[in-house]
């Protein structure tokens, strides 16, 4: 049949390992951050015991992975769920949306608001991790980028706040 | 003249009657909207739709817009680029069996008009087969669920795209389950048009709307689909003329095709529909355009009768603080005057754009004919014949 042709979908390595490796950043981050700052520490406290939630990118990853052990303590687990208790799944709906909220163009919130994530799981544990991923940002981007991505920025002390950044940068990348 | 009679109990989305209401469609409209589909598709079991489109829009690189979009989804899609103006059975038999060949389980169509027409009835064939389009055409309802079938709007639109009609050649086909499941609307696919085409894909938009809102049987919600179309139209029109590249404003004005049609669809089609169609089918100009000429004076019509006509028509055309600052008595008329100031612009800024039903065409003497219900030129619905030989004489008289 003519103007007939049949396309075998391709792929967007570069968007791929930017995502990926912005996921594997922020997981360890989140780590760490949960060791230097109170709020975060907070916010997994009032998770139940275990609980392990994972981010990730529709249909095929990259995700990141990250949970409470037995003792309460925050740890990045890394990107591969297989074999691991989810609690809570967060799925991006497409590489383009996780593209759009890794470049910080939208903020989590707003794009759960323009319907870019799946959620699987309990909500208020969903928005606990979304108010943790906010002030990981916080910390992690300088401020005119972080105002883009988060909701509202916080209002803390610079000196608190590089201290702790220094910290969770640290932390991120030496473990 | 005489104003409309006032009714302090019609307010806007009153809560009257009993009603019923249906739109089956998710939406899925902003940036990277196309990038959903594979979600999409995989939430209704389908892993490789076959796209169907215009050589026009394929010369427009769609296909690779497509693909990108596809990227990273690991599916394989098809893509048909080559849907006539004028669909016809042969095609969709063609269709079917590319379709079962090749082992798709969903449409997507690109595009609008025949391209519409060709997804909804080669939907029905495929989901079951292909004799099931005769039976539909005999009125034997649809029995079974269809395969899903994904819309992308633009901005060449045909008015029933996102309805539960199929126009293909001299078959009439009519089923809810031909409303497609997902409607897209992306900034990439409502490309910026030749302006005549905008304008008469407007146009249509808005009769819909305000036929809507002005229809004995409209609910609270054709009324807030009506009323968002009226809006996006009226505040969008002019801007994406003016500047084709106002992103926003094509895709505000691709919302307002999908809202005046689901509006539309809930309702029975309107008198200035009709005749725009019937007088498009003989003098083969763009319905909108026609409708857009002949929607002041069915309004003035509509003033000058003592009941059913509402007072807040001015909230849709001209927006709440427009309608605020007007007394009620005058409220009416200004409506009917801003879509004719609309008219006037649209001829300043559209090359051709015709200043009455005369230029696109139609002989004083078609007329008549359009009156007949019986004669195949006729109007088709049930309206006061005195109604419509009103308005085409005032139309033909009139040159905006």
């Amino acid at each position: 049949m003519n103007n007939y042709k049949e396309i075998h979908s391709g792929s967007k390595p570069f968007k791929r390992a930017y995502v990926a490796l912005m996921l594997w950043f922020v997981g360890r981050a989140i780590e760490a951050a949960a060791r230097v700052d109170g709020a975060v520490q907070a916010e997994f406290d009032g998770l139940p015991p275990e609980f392990t939630f994972s981010l990730g990118v529709m249909p095929q990853g990259p995700t990141m992975i990250v949970g409470k052990d037995a003792q309460g303590l925050v740890k990045y687990r890394g990107w591969n769920p297989e074999g691991q208790k989810i609690d809570l799944k967060m799925k991006v709906k497409n590489l383009e949306g996780a593209i759009l909220m890794f470049t910080f163009q939208e903020s989590t919130a707003v794009a759960t608001a323009r319907n870019r994530l799946i959620v699987d799981g309990e909500v208020p544990a969903a928005c606990a991790i979304v108010r943790v991923l906010d002030i990981v940002e916080v910390y992690l981007l300088p401020k005119l980028i972080a105002k883009l991505a988060v909701k509202r920025y916080p209002d803390w002390s610079f000196g608190e706040k590089v201290w702790n950044r220094i910290r969770i940068y640290a932390g991120a990348v030496f473990g | 003249m005489p104003g409309p009679s006032l009714d302090k109990e019609e307010t806007v989305f009153q809560p009257q009657r009993a009603y019923t209401f249906y739109s089956p469609t998710k939406v899925l409209s902003g940036n990277k909207a196309l990038e959903n589909l594979p979600v999409e598709l995989d939430a209704m079991n389908a892993v490789k739709p076959l796209i169907l489109t215009t050589p026009g829009l394929s010369a427009r690189e769609m296909e690779k817009v497509m693909a990108a979009a596809f990227a990273d989804s690991n599916l394989t899609i098809g893509v048909f680029a080559g849907v006539p103006p004028q669909p016809d059975l042969m095609l969709i038999r063609e269709l079917y069996g590319l379709y079962r060949d090749n082992g798709y389980d969903a449409l997507i169509a690109l595009g609008g008009g025949p391209v519409m027409d060709t997804a909804k009835a080669l939907n029905i064939a495929v989901s079951g087969k292909p004799e099931d389009l005769g039976s539909l055409a005999d009125r034997n309802p649809l029995t079974r669920k269809l395969r899903p079938l994904a819309a992308i709007l633009n901005l060449d639109l045909s008015g029933c795209e996102m309805t539960r009609y199929v126009s293909l050649g001299s078959l009439s086909l009519t089923s809810p389950a031909l409303i497609p499941d997902l409607t897209v609307i992306d900034p990439r696919t409502v490309m910026a048009e030749e302006r005549k085409t905008v304008a008469s894909t407007a146009l249509m938009s808005l009769t819909q709307a305000i036929e809507a809102c002005l229809h004995p049987e409209r609910n609270p919600l054709t009324d807030a689909y009506a009323y968002g179309s009226a809006r996006f139209i009226m505040e969008n029109i002019l801007n994406v003329l003016r500047n084709p590249s106002d992103r926003k404003g094509r895709l505000a004005l691709a919302n307002a095709a999908f809202f005046a049609q689901t509006s539309f669809d809930n309702l029975a089609p309107g008198m200035v529909y009709e005749l725009g169609m019937a007088m498009s089918r003989s003098c083969h100009t763009h319905p909108g355009l026609i409708m857009g000429l002949l929607l002041p004076h069915f309004l003035l019509l509509e003033m000058k009768k003592e009941t059913a006509t509402r007072k807040d028509l001015y909230l849709f055309i001209g927006g709440p603080e427009a309608f605020a600052g007007t007394m009620a008595e005058a409220s009416f008329r200004k409506a009917v005057d801003r879509i004719v100031e609309i008219l006037l612009e649209l001829q300043s800024l559209v090359m051709d754009f015709p200043r009455s039903i005369r230029d696109v065409g139609i002989k004083r003497e078609d007329l008549e004919s359009l009156v007949e219900p019986q004669s195949a030129a006729g109007v088709r619905g049930e309206y006061d014949p005195q109604d419509i030989r009103n308005i085409l004489e005032k139309a033909w008289e009139t040159r905006f």
